[in-house]
């Protein structure tokens, strides 16, 4: 300080006054600046060139030997051996890498003991080119202590060696005071020196939900006499998402067992809990698409019991779920050949392990089809029908799994063999109506040609060979019509709401039998404004055919009677509906059931023409319209054909609308 | 020559009946199912049956075939005509004794040619 008043230019009086000023001032916050270095724990130094030119009291504490003794030493004087070269190497290359850097390494105290410490400094180099350092030396030796005491139990060992990778935390609980690991800082993307060593940075850090369990988990354990403890929580990374932390810890205790200090490791688990995550929604994935799969599955365990049914499995085989649930293999293989018509081809597909065809009749689950018979007097009612047994096709799936063994896979392929058996009996049928039209056709050609007839006879030929050609265009356009009737496709429909009287009013004033004088006496014991959702062209289609077979077959001088009322079907449903009745030829009891087959025509139908068509294409209409249809008839006496429709619910807001 | 045909399908009945009686020397009978058929067999004990097989009734036309072959009207030439032209109807229809099986549809001129060709009963 002395030099500064060595100013030989009497002239700057003023200037000699200024230094006086702030050479007192600098003593003064130098008095302060040595008062305030004395209150703290961590030594602070400044060094030029290698030799200490300022240290604060703590200097002592760590080193055993005076700050006045020190200054104008290095600081390899009291640096372990083994650590001189690393540290110098550190310290001496500073010029390359002019930051702060945080070093640690071992002091020799005076007492002969070591202590581990860590530098923390910065770096400047002044205009003479030497290098100052200024920084804090900080004691951690409890700190490594603390993780050479892990090695000694196994568990111990553990929470080290998995440390690698994980953050360490000491917190001592006398003076409150917290180290955290470099590691640990850098795991929630910060550098050693932006987090503070304090209770105050894991607190803050902790997801706001698991702060309250994490630390009742800590004070629970140390409350009671565990070695060890381990919770999960989250901390928030420096980029603002959650990593989830795995915390283990052991604690130092007294005799009494009151724990004076507890430190242990954080492990980074987030990629193991996402995992995780992903695996649980994945498997709720997966039991959703079991559960809703429209194929029956069954899994079995190593041991060969069932594990798991799905809800289709149920309902393909009317079995209960309790009742098959860790029974046996062999226990629920006696109960599927219980179910199949034959016992032999699900033996050999259990055997081979190969897809096979079984055949399952379920009687529980025939509630399709309700007949009713009355006195002389036959009644189908033809809705949903169910076929009485099913076709399963079955695929058994052997599995080097830990926990499912075996996996059944039933699928229900009754409808696609019931449909090619259909197709190909169709295609026959088909073939044969076509060859009796074509024939006629044939036949009455090859004559013309062949044979001279006269003008009247020539006359009945060729109208005989028109009608055929008439009645094959009908033919293959109520084809075309059932055809596209099942493909279902709404295109075909238009969907509407029609008072459903209006449509047969309209349908009946549109009918016209040639020839025919008699009438359809019609009866309405409904509202006018009854509604339906239905095509309003299709439903007349059906009504058209309905009607003009009551003509047809009821070769006498009876009215048709029509009538339309309300009733509720078995099912508690309000239907509205229309009945047409002849008088007519009947049909036999035990061939009302084949009303609906394509080109079935009754056996009394005698030279009356028609395709065996129509009534096929009215079940497919009221199908649509999720109807049903009632037949009764008595031989030789007549025939009730009723087509029931759902009547439309809100008809009567409608009406207020 | 007494000729009796045996369809339920009128065009069929009638495309016959046009065929056959061009000739006057031939006595026609139609029967519209198996049972009736019988009936004109015994009655009428025709020279030639054309037969179709799939008829409404108890009694198809192959019945009608065997009964006829089995019986002392065998000498009766039985002609099957049928829809169904599958290899095995054919020879469903002969093992049942017919003498001849022609699918629909078939050529009249045809038909009038077994007629000439048919041995005298004898």
């Amino acid at each position: 300080m002395s030099d500064l008043i060595l100013i030989d230019n009497q002239d700057n009086q003023n200037l000699l006054l200024e230094n006086t000023r702030l050479s007192k001032a600098l003593a003064v916050a130098e008095l302060h600046f040595s008062q305030l270095t004395a209150q703290l724990n961590e030594v602070i130094f400044i060094m030029k060139d290698g030799f200490f030119t300022f240290l604060n009291p703590a200097w002592e504490t760590i080193t055993g030997v005076s700050v006045e003794q020190s200054l104008n030493t290095s600081i390899q004087n009291y640096i372990h051996f083994d650590d001189i070269n690393t540290v110098w190497e550190q310290l001496s290359t500073a010029d390359i890498f002019p930051v702060e850097r945080q070093i640690e390494f071992r002091i020799i105290h005076k007492n002969r003991q070591v202590k581990w410490v860590a530098l923390t400094a910065q770096f400047n180099q002044n205009q003479n080119a030497s290098i100052d350092i200024t920084g804090t030396l900080r004691d951690i030796t409890n700190h490594v202590i603390t993780q050479q005491a892990l090695t000694e139990s196994e568990e111990r060992y553990e929470l080290v060696a998995s440390s690698f990778n994980d953050g360490i935390w000491d917190w001592d609980l006398v003076s409150n005071d917290v180290y955290l690991s470099p590691r640990w800082k850098e795991m929630l993307g910060y550098r050693p020196a932006e987090l503070p060593n304090a209770l105050t940075t894991w607190t803050s850090l902790v997801h706001p939900d698991d702060l309250e369990t994490a630390l009742e988990t800590i004070k629970h354990f140390l409350e009671s006499p565990a070695t060890f403890y381990q919770s999960i929580h989250r901390l928030k990374h420096k980029q603002g998402e959650w990593v989830w932390i795995l915390a283990r810890g052991i604690a130092v205790r007294d005799k009494s067992g009151k724990a004076s200090r507890i430190y242990g490791s954080h492990t980074d688990v987030t990629l193991l809990r996402n995992v995780e995550e992903a695996l649980l929604q994945r498997e709720r994935e997966l039991s959703d698409i079991v559960t809703i799969s429209p194929d029956g599955i069954v899994t079995f365990t190593p041991e060969n019991k069932v594990s798991s049914v799905n809800p289709a499995f149920l309902t393909m085989t009317g079995f209960q779920r309790d009742d098959l649930l860790l029974i046996s293999k062999d226990e629920f293989d006696q109960k599927m050949m219980m179910l199949c018509d034959s016992k032999k081809p699900y033996k050999i597909a259990i055997e081979n392990a190969v897809p096979l065809l079984i055949e399952i009749s379920i009687t529980k689950k025939e509630t399709g089809r309700a007949s009713e018979q009355t006195l002389q007097n036959l009644k189908f009612n033809f809705s949903h029908n169910q076929p009485p047994h099913r076709i399963l096709r079955l695929t058994q799936y052997y599995l080097n799994n830990a926990t499912t063994a075996i996996i059944m896979y039933f699928r229900d392929v009754t409808l696609e063999i019931e449909m090619d058996r259909m197709k190909s009996e169709f295609l026959s049928v088909v073939a044969h109506e076509l060859r009796t039209p074509i024939s006629s056709i044939y036949g009455y050609s090859e004559l013309l040609i062949n044979r001279e007839f006269d003008n009247a006879a020539k006359r009945d030929v060729l109208q005989a060979i028109y009608e055929q050609c008439t009645g094959l265009v009908n033919m293959i356009n109520e084809l075309l019509d059932l055809a596209r009737m099942e493909t279902r496709s709404q295109q075909f429909f238009h969907f509407e709401l029609h008072p459903l009287i209006t449509i047969i009013k309209e349908t009946i004033s549109s009918f016209k039998m040639c020839e025919d004088l008699r009438k359809i006496e019609a009866y309405y014991f409904v509202d006018e404004s009854s509604l339906i959702y239905a095509d309003k062209n299709q439903i007349k289609r059906a009504l058209l055919n309905v009607l003009s077979n009551a003509f047809k077959y009821s070769p006498n001088s009876h009215n048709i009677i029509l009538e339309v009322q309300l009733r509720t079907s078995v099912l508690g449903e309000a239907q509205i509906g229309v009945t047409v009745e002849d008088k007519g030829i009947g049909i036999r009891p035990n061939q009302v059931s084949h009303i609906f087959d394509r080109f079935w025509r009754a056996d009394n139908v005698g030279d009356i023409i028609g395709t065996g068509l129509g009534m096929a294409l009215v079940k497919e209409i009221i199908d649509f319209h999720h109807g049903e249809i009632e037949v009764q008839s008595v031989f030789e006496q007549g025939t009730k054909i009723g087509l029931w429709l759902p009547l439309h619910e809100s008809q009567s807001i409608e009406k207020e609308g | 020559m007494k000729i009796l045909i045996v369809d339920d399908n009128m065009q069929i009945r009638q495309l016959l009946r046009i065929t056959f009686s061009t000739n006057p020397n031939n006595v026609l009978f139609e029967a519209l199912n198996g049972q009736e058929a019988l009936d004109l067999i015994r009655s009428k004990s025709p020279d030639i049956v054309f037969l179709d097989i799939m008829m409404p009734g108890d009694i198809d036309g192959l019945d009608v075939c065997e009964f006829i072959k089995t019986s002392e009207y065998k000498s009766c030439f039985v002609v099957l005509l049928s829809a169904k032209g599958q290899k095995t109807d054919i020879e469903l229809g002969l093992e049942r004794g017919a003498n001849m099986y022609l699918t629909k549809p078939f050529s009249p001129m045809a038909l009038l040619e077994i007629i000439e060709n048919l041995p005298s009963k004898g």
